[in-house]
């Protein structure tokens, strides 16, 4: 569900992260982050806690994965607009350590899963669970708040991918982002969620409750702080303009999908497409997906081929996979039952069955090899990212010239490559970009073959599910190069293949763009040079909280984990590993909270009243302005380039 | 300049209770004077991290007052950011949980943090920070994230971090917690340097071990949450009776030569047997 850089229109982003501002304003007001430096570490654990359930790998029917989001729990938990803040947090470390999920593209993500899943999933908890109510009925509530937050979010996403074709599409009418419209983004991100990824982030929100509950952690009302005093009426107003701000509020007037004229399509998108005037001259070609005969076979050719390119991400994913172990173990053994009521066992008496003999200490014969249950799976999943984290911080200490950037310039630099990155449209301007990638991590320091096997990876994991189709049915008219089962929807065409060739490559250069500059660069660094540009002091304080916190969280996490295999013959059904996920979300989330207290409490001590000092004076060389000129320039040659196409 | 003659802590009737929980401490009240080691004593649950708290200005007492120095503080008073840089560069805390302590991204800015905070130049900051990690023998961990370190090493970092704003006085929070045999006795000798150089120390333990190392006082707070004695640490540490009501020490078998037997036992560095010793 996270959408990567260069997948959506720059302007796009521009909108989405303009629409999300209000949003965070307010949530931070409301959250007293200026005020109180208590809300920060509070803040930081409830995003650190979002991103670290975020790893978890859940198996989902037709073989692939998905995970909880994880911000319905927080809104009910701690309250909407801890959770509007915390996902934001996490979707941006998220972003920038892991690839997944785009830098320009946080706004949108964020609108999606930590504005739209928040506000939809606490107001189904308070509706459901409304005043004091059975703990069986609370949890239903956070099912069903749960379920909906998942599908209001992946419908959102499949908004904003859908409308690309509409907002950005050369002067033939073919999608210069993503390709597919509505009809396809729609069934294809809500059908799996409503029958799968919702039930589970349903599922773990109601048992991280039920735990959280049990645990004491919450009160009768379902929150803990200001939860429980929450009037969403304000929040109500800001999505409604937020959502009449998006260009998806003119779906509503009633025009005929795709017969806009360039006036409305500027006002939709905000922007005026370039090509928008010739659009108009030769007639408007619709996205060129769906032809004009034969019109009623379009979507289910469409949902078709996504499946087929759904197909080739899954191969290609498994592949990958394969390095892990999937096979299933046999059915667990529950162990023995300890008998009960053997001895009255008064203090310091030990029952009798503790002391009897165990029997033979002989190993029994071996019957088969013990497959990795997908809880082992995330646990590798998690020591990896975590590893790979830490490698980041080796990284940023190497003595190269990148590292040896002024941070200001890195966050600047950083935003106009993503810019010529995500713009590039034409194989002459990604050349270009990718002159410059290439360079920037050969001069990093870094091994560059592992940045960029990292990037692939990432593009292949995160994208290729949504560029692959693009292969066989972008432009009709051009000749097939390869018919599958004789239907002309299913031939893979030149164009398509250049399309999610030249989509593909963007990607890459962009999570290589991101990947480079933030692990040579010592995250404090970076967040001060977000701050010397003007980002709010709430937003680097809790995000610098946060990389600390995750690492905290991330090695509590393990001990769990690697304290219930030691407990656990045998591998656990997805049934009952589910319901562990939710008892070890719960269990995060309290300890989480508990750490915060210490933390907040550590810094005051030591004469923390609200800002980070660093001590080192910013200064930009002449090292900076050649960064930044390298970087001007190679997006212009890109913009140019890509213009004349 | 703070009066010379007052007290470093001087608590009246302090108590606290956590919202809808039982009391944590009740009707409280002691004096520690400058230069004093003093070790709070309890069990688990007594109130002694509570009660550090509440002398770091980190919580309000829910009744009482205290005063550091002669000057009363509390969370409110110390909003002024004059006094609250007065109040943080005199009393430096060490926290139980050195995870919860160890917030940088390096040990270096882990060290620098205190120093950078109340108001000293980066360069005298890192010349501190370097000093005392060479004092503290964890040079070569200065580039290191502080999570990533094993338990003893963290809690050097923490003590040194605490130290690095030179206090005087140092709470801690069951500093010996999880040190194997060597670490302890390296803290109890830097405690030993620390009450030479005239800090004053307040420790909450339950190790009488520690107490008995380095106490001149020691104050024990009972399993009600007030307090049940105060005074000198050895005539405290030599009353049996007192520390098993205040579960401190407790009757258990263990053996000797082939037999075993029972009686209270402390792990005090001395073996005390009562009238049934052999």
């Amino acid at each position: 569900m996270h959408i990567p850089d260069a997948m959506i229109s720059p302007a796009t982003c521009a909108v989405a992260g303009a629409a999300m501002a209000p949003a965070w304003w307010y949530s931070a007001r409301r959250l007293r982050l200026d005020l109180d430096t208590r809300q920060a570490p509070f803040l930081a654990m409830a995003s650190a806690f979002c991103f670290v359930l975020q790893m978890f790998n859940v198996p989902v029917i037709g073989g692939t994965t998905a995970h909880p989001v994880g911000s319905v729990m927080v809104a009910i938990l701690l309250g909407p607009w801890a959770a509007i803040m915390a996902a934001s947090v996490a979707l941006l470390v998220q972003a920038l350590f892991f690839g997944d999920g785009g830098v320009l593209a946080w706004g949108a993500n964020s609108f999606t899963m930590a504005l739209g899943m928040p506000l939809v999933g606490y107001a189904a908890y308070r509706a459901v669970a409304a005043g004091r109510c059975s703990a069986r009925r609370r949890a239903v509530a956070a099912f069903v708040a749960g379920y909906l937050g998942a599908n209001i979010a992946a419908l959102l996403t499949a908004i904003i991918l859908g409308i690309q074709p509409a907002v950005s599409h050369d002067a033939a009418g073919r999608a210069l982002y993503f390709p597919f419209d509505l009809r396809v983004t729609v069934p294809a991100l809500v059908i799996p969620h409503l029958a799968v990824v919702g039930l589970i982030e349903g599922a773990i929100t109601a048992f991280a409750l039920r735990f959280a509950h049990a645990g004491g952690l919450v009160g009768t009302e379902g929150s803990t702080d200001a939860g429980s005093r929450v009037n969403l009426k304000p929040g109500w107003v800001a999505l409604a303009l937020l959502v009449a701000m998006a260009p998806l509020g003119l779906l509503a007037t009633g025009e005929a999908w795709g017969e806009w004229d360039q006036a409305t399509l500027s006002k939709m998108a905000g922007y005026t497409p370039s090509m928008g005037a010739r659009v108009e001259q030769q007639g408007w070609k619709g996205f060129n997906l769906l032809p004009d005969y034969n019109a009623e076979r379009g979507p289910a050719a469409y949902i078709a081929s996504g499946l087929a390119g759904g197909a080739v991400a899954l191969l290609l994913g498994l592949g990958i996979a394969a390095a892990v172990g999937r096979r299933r173990g046999p059915p667990p053994d529950d162990g023995p039952t300890p008998p009960s009521g053997g001895g009255a066992s008064g203090t310091g008496k030990l029952p009798e069955w503790l002391l009897a003999d165990q029997g033979s200490d002989d190993p029994p014969v071996a019957e088969r090899r013990r497959g990795a249950d997908f809880l082992e799976r995330s646990l590798t999943g998690i020591s990896g990212a975590a590893a790979d984290t830490l490698r980041l911080e080796e990284w940023s200490r190497i003595a190269g010239p990148v590292q040896a950037l002024d941070p200001r310039a890195k966050v600047i630099g950083l935003g106009v490559l993503l810019v010529g990155c995500a713009c590039a449209r034409s194989w002459a301007s990604v050349a270009a970009m990718a002159a410059l990638v290439v360079a920037l991590s050969l001069l990093s320091g870094a091994p560059p073959l592992r940045i960029w096997a990292r990037a692939g990876l990432g593009t292949v994991m995160f994208s290729a599910a949504g560029i692959l189709p693009a292969a066989f049915s972008l432009d009709r008219t051009a000749p097939a190069l390869l018919v599958l089962l004789h239907d002309p929807y299913l031939s893979i065409t030149a164009h398509g293949l250049s399309y999610v060739a030249l989509a593909g490559t963007r990607v890459l250069l962009c999570l290589v763009g991101v990947s480079v500059v933030v692990s040579c660069t010592r995250w404090q660094l970076l967040l001060r040079g977000l701050g010397a540009l003007g980002a709010p002091r709430s937003l680097t304080v809790v995000l610098e909280m946060t990389y600390r916190y995750t690492a905290v969280i991330l090695a509590t996490l393990q001990e769990m984990l690697t304290a219930r295999r030691s407990r656990t013959p045998g591998t656990t059904p997805a049934g009952r590993g589910r319901q562990y996920l939710g008892a070890v979300a719960a269990v995060l989330i309290w300890k989480s909270l508990q750490l915060t207290d210490d933390i907040h409490a550590a810094m005051v001590s030591r004469g923390w009243r609200g800002e980070f000092v660093t001590g080192e004076p910013l200064r930009l060389a002449p090292m900076d302005w050649a960064w930044l000129a390298g970087v001007g320039g190679a997006t212009a040659v890109s913009l140019l380039l890509g213009a004349q196409t | 300049m703070t009066p010379a003659g007052e007290p470093a802590f001087s608590l009246r009737g302090v108590s606290y209770a956590y919202a809808q929980g039982p009391a944590a401490l009740s009707e409280v009240s002691f004096e520690i004077g400058r230069g004093e080691t003093v070790m709070l004593l309890g069990a688990n649950g007594a109130g002694k991290s509570t009660l550090l708290r509440l002398m770091d200005v980190l919580m309000a007492p829910t009744a009482g007052r205290i005063c550091a120095f002669g000057r009363e503080v509390s969370p409110d008073i110390l909003r002024d950011a004059a006094l609250s840089r007065w109040f943080r560069s005199r009393v430096g805390f060490v926290f139980q949980d050195a995870d919860a302590q160890l917030f940088s991204p390096t040990v270096e800015e882990e060290l620098m943090f205190g120093p950078l905070h109340l108001g000293l130049a980066a360069d005298q900051a890192r010349r501190r920070a370097h000093e005392l990690a060479a004092s503290f023998d964890i040079e070569r961990l200065m580039d290191r994230a502080p999570f990533r370190l094993s338990g003893g090493e963290k809690r050097r970092v923490a003590l040194a971090c605490t130290l690095a704003v030179n206090p005087g006085v140092i709470l801690m929070d069951e500093p010996t917690t999880g040190l194997d045999p060597k670490s302890e006795s390296w803290l109890i000798d830097m405690l030993h340097q620390l009450a030479a150089a005239g800090k004053t120390i307040v420790a909450a333990t339950h190790s009488l071990h520690l107490a008995a190392e380095v106490a001149d006082r020691a104050i024990v707070l009972g399993s009600g949450s007030g307090l049940v004695a105060d005074g000198p640490a050895g005539a405290i540490l030599d009353d049996l009776e007192l520390l098993e009501r205040a579960n401190l020490i407790h009757t258990h078998a263990h053996a000797h030569d082939d037999d075993s037997h029972a009686h209270p036992h402390t792990h005090a560095g001395r073996h005390t047997h009562g009238e049934d010793g052999r």
